[in-house]
This record gives C-alpha cells, sequence and structure tokens, in this order.
C-alpha cells in the first residue's frame, strides 16, 4: 500500500517537474524561475482579435476591436508565481491570476463556454438568472454559489467589489460601473467574439476563456474537432453546382425598412459555406445593416429561403407584422426558417448560448435546409420551419 | 340724411332694473353696484364715469352678458339678455374694448368683414348685401380710405375706428365701448367721440361708452351715468350732474376742485397768498393761470394782495413787498413770481 | 337701424368688386401653383425611390395596363404609392393642426404638439416597447423582443388620448389659454421624464427600436393601415374647415370672438380636439414629425400674405402635402447607404424656414 501510494505521488511529482499540462486547479508550490507552467499552449488560428503570448511563468493576452485599434492587454499570471514588472509594453495592463476560482460573466453566451470546457464550477456570477437556458447552466446558476449582479440592468458595483471574483468577464461593452470595478482590483476582460467576421473565429473565443482557467489542451481539442467537422461539411455542400445552390435572404422587415445581415457578416459566411447564394453577397457591411424595402424586394423577392427573420410563431404572423412580405417567394413556399426551437417563456433562446461554440452544428442546420439529402441524419438544433398554424 | 330725433315710440334701447353687478365665488357674493336702474334710449350717447376701481368695467362687462349679474335684470332690444341666444346677442350689442388687437396680414375690409359673423352663412360667405354693409360701416366711421390696407400696420387711432366699424357691421341696437381713447392721442380721442356723436345722431344706434376723459365725456355726451363711490349712480344730462355737485364727490381730492362753469378742474391754491390782476382778457386768463400755478389766489377786491399784476398790451408788471418787475414772457413771469419770497404770517384764502 | 342702413346704402359709391380682385387674384395663383406643385410632387414621389423603376413602368401602373412587369408594379403598389398618399394626408394633417393651434392661442410658434400630445403617444410606445418587452415577447414568441405594429399604433393613440383628456378637462376650468399651453408643456415634460426613466432600465436592442420609431417615417403605413389612417384624417380636416368662421373670428381674440356671436369655449374645445387628434393620430402611425406643424402656416402666411382662413386651411392642406412628400423625397438622398430619418429632414427644412419668417415680420404674426 504504502509502495503504491509512493508510486503515485512520485508519479504527480515527475508529472509536474515535467510539466507535462497545465495546472487547472490550485497553485504552484514553490516556484521555479527556469520551469514552463505551460506546456499547453493555445494556438490562435482563425480569430483576429485575439493573441496570446507565453512567458514561463505568465501569459499575455491581447484583445483588439478592429484592426486599427489596439485594445486591451492582460497579464495572466501563473498562481504562486511573481507578477512580472509591468514596464514597457506591459505598462497598464491588467493582471489577473490563473487558473481564475471565479468568475463573474455578464454575458450568457461565454456560459455556455464554460459547459464545453466543462468548468462551469468557476461560475460564481451572472448577470440574470432571466435569460439563462440549458440544463447544466440553471442548475448552476440556481446553485447558492452563483450571485445575480445585474438583475436591474445596471450592474451592481457593490455587490461585485464585495465578492471579489477572480475575473469579471464583459461582452466587450464600456460603462462607468466597469471602471469602478477596475479600481477595486478586480481584473475586468472583455470577451467580443461577436466582432469576428466568421463563424469559426467566433468559436474560437472558446480558447480565449480557456486560458483564463489553463484549460488549454481541452480548448485546442474542442475547437480542432469543431473545425473539422465545419470544415468537411462546407466542403460538401460548396461542391454541390452553383445551379442546385438557393438563394437565401436573412433578416426582417419593419415601417418600410428591412434589417439584413451584412454582406461580409458571419451569417452571409455561414449561408455561403452550408452552400447557398446569399442575395446581398456583395454588400460590404460586417454587421447588420438596414435597407429600404424596395431593394429588399428587388434583390430577394425571388428568393428560395428565408432565414433569421423574427420569432413567428405561424406564418399568419409573418405579414401581421408587415403585410408586403407576402411578396416573398420564400413566404409564400413556406420556405421561412428561424432559430426559435430551444426557447424559454422568459424569452431565452438556445441560439445566442450555444450556437456559437457549436458553428458546425448550425452549419448542419443550414446545410439540412439548403440541401436536405447532404444531411439526412442531423436533427435539427436550433432551426425550425415556421409552421402554417 | 335727415337728423332723426329720440323717438320716444321706440322702447328704450337697453334698460336695467334693480340691477346689482359684482362678483360670485363659493363662499359669497360681493356686490359692487346695487339697485341700478338705468336706461338707454335709441340714438343717445351714454358716457359711463366715475373713479378707478368704482365698478364701471364690471357694469359694463354685465350689461355686454360678459358677466352674470347678483341679481336684477338687463334688457337688451325689448328682451332680456339671458334669452337671447349668443347670436342674437351680437346681432343687438357691439362692443369694443380698449385692448389693442394685434393681427397682420388681415386687410381692414376682412376685419371690419368679420363684424357679419353673426348674419353670415356656415364658412363665412358673405352675400351682396354683407358687402354692401361693411362697405357703409366703413364709409360710416370715415375709414374708406383704408379699407385695402392691412390692419396692423394703420395707426392707434385708426385701428380704433375700425373696430367701431367692425361693431356697426353687426347692425347692433346699441354700441357698447370700454374705454375706447385709452391708448389715443388727443386728436384721435376727438375723432372718436365726433363719430360717435355723429352716429347717434345720425341713426337710431344707441351708445354707451366708458372713458377716463371727463371733459370730453361732459362735451360730447347726452346722458352721464356718474358712479360715486358707495355704489351709488347719478344719471342725467351732463350739466345735471355737474349743477348737482357730483363730480365733485365723485372725483375732488386734496388738490384740485371741479369748476362747472369751465366743466373742467382747477388745482386748489392759495397757499402762498393772494394776488389781483388789472387787465383782462385772454392775457388776463393767462397771468390768472400763472399766478395760480405758482400758488396765489386771485382776487378782485378785499384784503390787500400780496402781489399786483398789471397788464399792458405786450408787457407785465408786478409788485410785490414794495418791489417791482417788468417783462413780456409768460415764463419770465412765472420765475419771477417765484422767486419772491414766501410771507412769515399765513393769509389762507382759498 | 335697419332702415337707416338701406337708405345709406346709397350714398356709398365705391363698388366692392374692384377692391378686392386683386387680393383674390394673388389668392387663386398660389393655390392654383400649389396644386401644381402638389401633382408634381407626388409623381415625383411615386418615380424617385432607392431602387431604379424606369418612368415608362410608373405611368403604367397608375394606367393599370397590363405590360407593366411584376417587380416594378410591386414596388409602386405596395410601397411608393402608399408612402406618397400617408406624407400627403400627415403633411396636411400636421399643418392644419398647427394652424389650429397658432390662431387659437395666438401664439406663432404653437404646433399640433404644444399640449403634449406627441410625448403622450411616446410614452405609450415606449410603455410598449420598453416597460412590457418581456410579456410582449411571450405574446409574439419574438425573441429580440419587437412588438408588433399593430400594438405600437394602439399604444401612440391611447398615450396621446390619455394626455388630451387631461388637458381639456383641465382647460374646461381656465379661462386663459395661455395657461393652457402652459399646462400641456408641463404634461409634456412629465411624458418624456417617465420616458427617460425607462430608457434607463433597458437593453440596448430595445433602445434602438424606439429610436428608430423616433425618426418618423411614411414608409410603414400599407393600404392597410391606410384604410385606417385616412378617414380619421378627413374627420379631422373637415373639423378644421367647418370651423373656418371661428378661427377667423378669433383672430381678434377672445373677448371680441365672444362678442361677434362665437361660443368660445366650444370653438377652443373642438379645435383643441380637432388638432390633437391630427397630431395623435399623425404620430401613432408615422411616429413623432417636427416642424410641418409650425412651418407650413407660417409659409402659407407669407405666400398668400393673408390671415384669412377661408383661404388658408386649403393652402395650408396642398401646402402640406408638397413639404411632407419633398421630405421624403429628401430622405432617400443617401440612396443604397440607407435613409435619412424624416424627422432630421423636416428639422432641417423647418428650422431655417421659422427663424427667416419670425426675422422677417418684425412684429410678429400675433405681436401682443
Amino acid at each position: 500500500m504504502l509502495c503504491f501510494t509512493t508510486l503515485v505521488a512520485a508519479s504527480q511529482v515527475a508529472v509536474t517537474l515535467s510539466g507535462a499540462s497545465n495546472l487547472t486547479k490550485g497553485c504552484v508550490e514553490r516556484y521555479d524561475a527556469a520551469t514552463d507552467y505551460f506546456p499547453d499552449k493555445v494556438t490562435v488560428e482563425d480569430a483576429v482579435n485575439f493573441t496570446v503570448t507565453y512567458h514561463r511563468s505568465y501569459k499575455v493576452v491581447q484583445t483588439r476591436t478592429s484592426a486599427s485599434n489596439s485594445g486591451e492587454r492582460y497579464v495572466l499570471v501563473q498562481c504562486g508565481t511573481p507578477t512580472p514588472p509591468l514596464q514597457g509594453e506591459l505598462a497598464g495592463a491588467q493582471v489577473a491570476t490563473v487558473p481564475i476560482g471565479s468568475l463573474y460573466s455578464v454575458s450568457t453566451t461565454h456560459l455556455s463556454l464554460l459547459v464545453d470546457l466543462q468548468r462551469l464550477d468557476v461560475l460564481t456570477g451572472v448577470s440574470t438568472k432571466k435569460f439563462l437556458i440549458g440544463d447544466e447552466i440553471l442548475k448552476r446558476a440556481g446553485s447558492a454559489q452563483v450571485r445575480e449582479f445585474a438583475a436591474a440592468s445596471s450592474i451592481d458595483t457593490e455587490l461585485v467589489v464585495s465578492q471579489r471574483p477572480a475575473l469579471f468577464m464583459t461582452g466587450g461593452s464600456t460603462s462607468a460601473e466597469l471602471s469602478v470595478i477596475r479600481q477595486a482590483r478586480i481584473p475586468v476582460v472583455a470577451n467580443h467574439e461577436w466582432l469576428e467576421a466568421t463563424a469559426l473565429a467566433r468559436a474560437e473565443w472558446l480558447k480565449y476563456m480557456a486560458v483564463f482557467l489553463n484549460e488549454e489542451r481541452t480548448g485546442q481539442r474542442l475547437y480542432a474537432d469543431v473545425k473539422a467537422r465545419y470544415r468537411a461539411l462546407s466542403a460538401r455542400a460548396q461542391s454541390v453546382p452553383d445551379a442546385q445552390k438557393p438563394t437565401v435572404m436573412a433578416g426582417r422587415g419593419a415601417r418600410g425598412e428591412f434589417v439584413i445581415a451584412g454582406g461580409r457578416s458571419y451569417v452571409a459566411a455561414l449561408i455561403h459555406d452550408a452552400g447557398g447564394r446569399y442575395v446581398w453577397a456583395d454588400n460590404a457591411s460586417t454587421g447588420s445593416t438596414t435597407v429600404d424595402l424596395e431593394a429588399q424586394l428587388k434583390r430577394a423577392a425571388n428568393a428560395d429561403i428565408w432565414i433569421n427573420g423574427g420569432g413567428w410563431p405561424n406564418r399568419a404572423a409573418i405579414v401581421q407584422d408587415e403585410p408586403r412580405n407576402k411578396a416573398f417567394k420564400a413566404y409564400r413556399t413556406g420556405q421561412v426558417w428561424v432559430y426559435e426551437r430551444v426557447v424559454t417563456a422568459a424569452g431565452a433562446n438556445d441560439y445566442w448560448s450555444r450556437a456559437v461554440s457549436h458553428p458546425d452544428l448550425v452549419l448542419a442546420d443550414l446545410v439540412k435546409i439548403f440541401h436536405p439529402a447532404l444531411a439526412p441524419q442531423h436533427e435539427f438544433q436550433w432551426y425550425l420551419q415556421v409552421p402554417l398554424r | 340724411m335727415n337728423a332723426m330725433a329720440v323717438s320716444p315710440e321706440l322702447p328704450p334701447a337697453l334698460v336695467t332694473r334693480d340691477l346689482a353687478v359684482g362678483y360670485r365665488s363659493r363662499r359669497e357674493r360681493r356686490a359692487v353696484l346695487e339697485r341700478v336702474n338705468v336706461s338707454v334710449a335709441h340714438g343717445e350717447l351714454v358716457c359711463l364715469l366715475g373713479p378707478n376701481g368704482i365698478g364701471k368695467s364690471t357694469l359694463m362687462r354685465t350689461l355686454g352678458r360678459m358677466q352674470v349679474p347678483l341679481w336684477g335684470s338687463v334688457q337688451l332690444g325689448g328682451r332680456a339678455i339671458e334669452s337671447l341666444s349668443a347670436s342674437e346677442l351680437a346681432q343687438r350689442l357691439g362692443v369694443v374694448l380698449t385692448e389693442r388687437v394685434a393681427v397682420e396680414s388681415l386687410r381692414v375690409r376682412q376685419v371690419v368683414a368679420l363684424g357679419r359673423y353673426p348674419h353670415s352663412g356656415w364658412f363665412g360667405g358673405l352675400s351682396e348685401r354683407d358687402h354692401e354693409v361693411v362697405s357703409w360701416a366703413l364709409d360710416a366711421v370715415g375709414a374708406m380710405h383704408l379699407a385695402d390696407r392691412d390692419f396692423g400696420r394703420i395707426s392707434d387711432g385708426e385701428r380704433q375706428r375700425v373696430m367701431v366699424a367692425r361693431a356697426l357691421a353687426q347692425e347692433p341696437v346699441l354700441l357698447m365701448l370700454d374705454e375706447p381713447t385709452a391708448f389715443l392721442d388727443v386728436p384721435s380721442r376727438v375723432e372718436l367721440m365726433g363719430l360717435l356723436r355723429r352716429l347717434t345722431r345720425e341713426s337710431t344706434l344707441a351708445v354707451v361708452l366708458s372713458t377716463h376723459d371727463l371733459e370730453l365725456a361732459l362735451r360730447t355726451a347726452d346722458v352721464i351715468w356718474l358712479l360715486l363711490p358707495g355704489g351709488d349712480v347719478v344719471t342725467g344730462a351732463p350739466e345735471d350732474v355737474m349743477i348737482s355737485g357730483a363730480i365733485s364727490i365723485a372725483f375732488e381730492g386734496r388738490q384740485i376742485r371741479f369748476h362747472p362753469e369751465e366743466r373742467s378742474f382747477r388745482w386748489l391754491t392759495g397757499e402762498r397768498g393772494s394776488a389781483r390782476i388789472s387787465g383782462g382778457g385772454l392775457r388776463g386768463e393767462m397771468v390768472r393761470a400763472v399766478l395760480e400755478r405758482e400758488g396765489y389766489a386771485c382776487v378782485a377786491d378785499g384784503r390787500p394782495p400780496r402781489v399786483s399784476v398789471q397788464i399792458d398790451d405786450a408787457k407785465w408788471t408786478v409788485s410785490a413787498d414794495g418791489t417791482c418787475a417788468t417783462g413780456d414772457t409768460f415764463r419770465a413771469l412765472a420765475a419771477h413770481v417765484r422767486s419772491i419770497p414766501v410771507q412769515k404770517e399765513e393769509e389762507t384764502e382759498s | 337701424m335697419r332702415t337707416d342702413v338701406a337708405s345709406m346704402h346709397a350714398l356709398v359709391s365705391a363698388p366692392v368688386a374692384q377692391t378686392v380682385c386683386s387680393h383674390a387674384r394673388r389668392e387663386a395663383a398660389v393655390l392654383a401653383g400649389l396644386c401644381v406643385a402638389l401633382s408634381a410632387a407626388f409623381v415625383l414621389s411615386l418615380v424617385l425611390g432607392s431602387t431604379h423603376v424606369p418612368i415608362a413602368s410608373v405611368i403604367d401602373v397608375l394606367l393599370r395596363s397590363s405590360t407593366v412587369d411584376e417587380s416594378s408594379a410591386l414596388v409602386i403598389e405596395s410601397i411608393r404609392l402608399p408612402r406618397a398618399l400617408t406624407a400627403v394626408l400627415a403633411g396636411a394633417a400636421l399643418g392644419i393642426a398647427g394652424l389650429q393651434m397658432q390662431t387659437l392661442f395666438r401664439n406663432p410658434l404653437a404646433d399640433p404638439f404644444a399640449l403634449g400630445i406627441s410625448s403622450g403617444a411616446s410614452l405609450g410606445v415606449a410603455i410598449v416597447v420598453l416597460g412590457s418587452g418581456m410579456s410582449v415577447a411571450t405574446v409574439f414568441g419574438a425573441s429580440t423582443g419587437l412588438a408588433g405594429d399593430a400594438l405600437l399604433i394602439a399604444a401612440a393613440i391611447t398615450g396621446a388620448l390619455a394626455v388630451l383628456a387631461v388637458v381639456l378637462a383641465v382647460s374646461a376650468r381656465v379661462a386663459n389659454p395661455a395657461t393652457v399651453l402652459i399646462l400641456g408643456l408641463m404634461f409634456g415634460y412629465t411624458a418624456s421624464a417617465i420616458v427617460t426613466v425607462l430608457v434607463g432600465i433597458s437593453s440596448p436592442e430595445r433602445l434602438m427600436e424606439l429610436a428608430r420609431w423616433g425618426f418618423g417615417s411614411f414608409s410603414g403605413v400599407t393600404w392597410q393601415r391606410l384604410s385606417l389612417f385616412a378617414p380619421v384624417t378627413f374627420v379631422g380636416l373637415g373639423l378644421a374647415a367647418v370651423m373656418t368662421k371661428q378661427l377667423n373670428a378669433l383672430l381678434l381674440g377672445e373677448n371680441y370672438a365672444r362678442s361677434m356671436g362665437v361660443a368660445v369655449r366650444r370653438a377652443r374645445v373642438l379645435t383643441m380636439l380637432g388638432a390633437s387628434m391630427l397630431g395623435a393620430v399623425v404620430t401613432a402611425f408615422c411616429g413623432p414629425i417636427a416642424f410641418l406643424g409650425i412651418a407650413v402656416p407660417h409659409l402659407c402666411r407669407g405666400l398668400l400674405g393673408t390671415s384669412n382662413h377661408r383661404v388658408l386651411v386649403p393652402a395650408v392642406v396642398l401646402l402640406g402635402g408638397v413639404v411632407a412628400l419633398i421630405a421624403q423625397i429628401v430622405s432617400l438622398v443617401p440612396g443604397n447607404a440607407g435613409v435619412l430619418p424624416l424627422n432630421a429632414v423636416t428639422s432641417i427644412i423647418g428650422a431655417p424656414v421659422v427663424v427667416a419668417i419670425l426675422l422677417r415680420t418684425r412684429r410678429g404674426a400675433f405681436a401682443a
């Protein structure tokens, strides 16, 4: 018996000394300047708005909001090792200790990342419990360890500061409350995956979350799987001859205007990868944009498929909203698809929770809509066809 | 056009019976004037006089049905005014107020045409007769030459005349004017009063007019209604009212006295002593005026005066306290008189 | 008196017809010109749009010929035609409402919303979009929480009518019209304050939705909604036409109007009701639209040179339609990059007009 435990202990020490994986829990007992404490590293392939640079005992994460913007820098120090001097490039950077033991998250999208990494245990604060969805998330949020810090839509700074989470993650917005939290020496980091232009790039921000948890190994593996599946399916869908690719319109009209997904947005990219032809492919916007109803009719009156409209419960609701919708062929043929399959009574939609890190599944949904024969086994995750009644 | 005498067969244009006017609030009724029994015959010009705050406006407003009487009745053109509809009232009573109406971009003719409101059709369309009445009204007030001018750009006097024309266009039985001359200069006031007198002389129109212009009213009105402090109303021809001393009661103050023979007020004077004037005529009157202004009462005989003034053709000579001075302008006279030292012993003379 | 008038007429020699001739000619010319302008603007708004539709197609559609191509017909019939009609109605309604308010309150800066009506409408809309977004989402099953337009319209009208009811109740007890204006202003501020509170606790998407409503737009009124919008507008315009006589009398002020036989209190209530109804209905269907109500009556007075409502009312109806159509066309200027908010365009047109007019008439239209 003693022999066995010694063997286990010895192997653990051996593992630690040889640095075979990141410490996902706990701190380093004795700091050794020569050790590389991050044998598992992430490599950022598709995302363009964050980078991670590794040093032996700390990582530097750089985010930016656009090509011209320098964004923010965070220094993630391995627990138990000394903080490096914040000079030169690191001046003014926020410092966080990894792996984090607690996390306050503003956006519900990021909770899904924790589910993927199986690290919901670090979650200790959500902005509001009203819009949560997903069994595991709901269970964790319902537990006594998780607090609600923005129930009335503005952040309760006193609560946050008194609870002192190890990390406060936002969706990229700024506000006066955040500076207060920052001044209380709680690191406030931005996770703005939604600024990426493709679905894969957005999904890669899983690694961003992983970096704070020291879960690089899991993060790399998961993303690689997702990417592989995505690429494979996309290749098959794009190989369909052009004539068989359906024309697709996306968006929703109100008051004589139509809000569409821009031609360089991730929705347009998804449509293209799923073997569809987006009517606004030549539009330059990378997000949503508004066009005049006339322009939309001109482009899309004969589009085969209409995705990402509104939360219509049935087809009658589509024309109730805007009677001129019946001019669209997609409406008349019933090819209107919305991602309302998994919603809660409170109005939360699983699409905004889980879909971000599973673009392969989103793609599969779209492929099943555009080319049903290519994905016969796949079951719709989020999309459903607006029923007649 | 022959002048029409006040016809005894026609009933009075306006008659009140035991009228009391004042204010009514939830808790009390405050009468400003009580037991008012007055009437206006056709063709009569009545001036309503009285010190400020005595209730002239309240009475006018009540007669014009802009205010409810506390009790008593008012009859207009033979009918009780409460029984008249708004349109019927407007066809009997025309009103001109003090307030300055400021409208741009309306021609004078259009303003007068508004007076046809109680007579015109649904959308204000005017028949040929309506146009005729408008032209007649403009002519009657002597404003025909202003007909196409912009109402906002004519003078105040002209504007009031146009407002009278507008009231005339209603073809009323009675015209009521509430201090219409308050903002006018002297020539315009005289013109307006002259116009009103002409209208009453030349037609059966009755006019009731409240004014502060006492002297003009006494000269022009057929009947005066004088409101006295205490709520009494004295009515009669101007001469009746003047002789009765009521004007003195209503208006005299510590420094003025009403002189019926001149139909005007004069300063109470004589605090500096008495004076005697030799020489008459217009210059004599002027010298008297200067002396009174400087505080000397002019006496014909009696005790020896303090100051003596002799008037020749173009010169005056003042002797007082043994000194003598002479000059030719009244300004110099006033200056000299002022320089005479005040006598210690008081010889009061009123 | 009447016998005298008959005999006095003989004295009057100036023939009536001649002296009014030149003014009547100017008025007729202006009205004719406005008719032409309205027709031209209407046609232009059918021809211009964010997509290119050849003029020949426009004509074909209007003549209902069978050779027209489908997509052009769709664009003209379902988008441009109702939009143009809405613009004309809304412009006329706002212009007339502004005219009524300016005359009633004898204030050159009065507009249809001086009684706080548009603030009431905005409050109704804000409550629906921001406050109850929760239940609306469940009702409509929409994850984005956008409210159906029909609900927005109902909310706007309710809000406007609520404020109007309070203002009318108070005005029945208050003699001075200026007091009513100030009360309306206060109600407006109160409503805006409540909206601000709602804005403070709302999410960005809802705020965007509310902001978008606040831009104002003629494009949202479909034929279906037009069938409700048009009759209500006609009733309001008709009410104003019927009140022409009273409005003219009111130009001299309430005291004189009363002395000429106008039932002043009833006229006041009816005018406020009519003007507010027009303002409320336009706000409900098109969002709050600024400046047309103030500027158009002043422009008409300047063109015609008169304050006579008999000629001013039709002129305001015509010019209101013209200005609204022009604003609509100008808002399309950015082309493919989107549309300018309608309110921005009306303000850019309207503000200089109002300034120019107030500077030109040194004494102001209703200077006391």
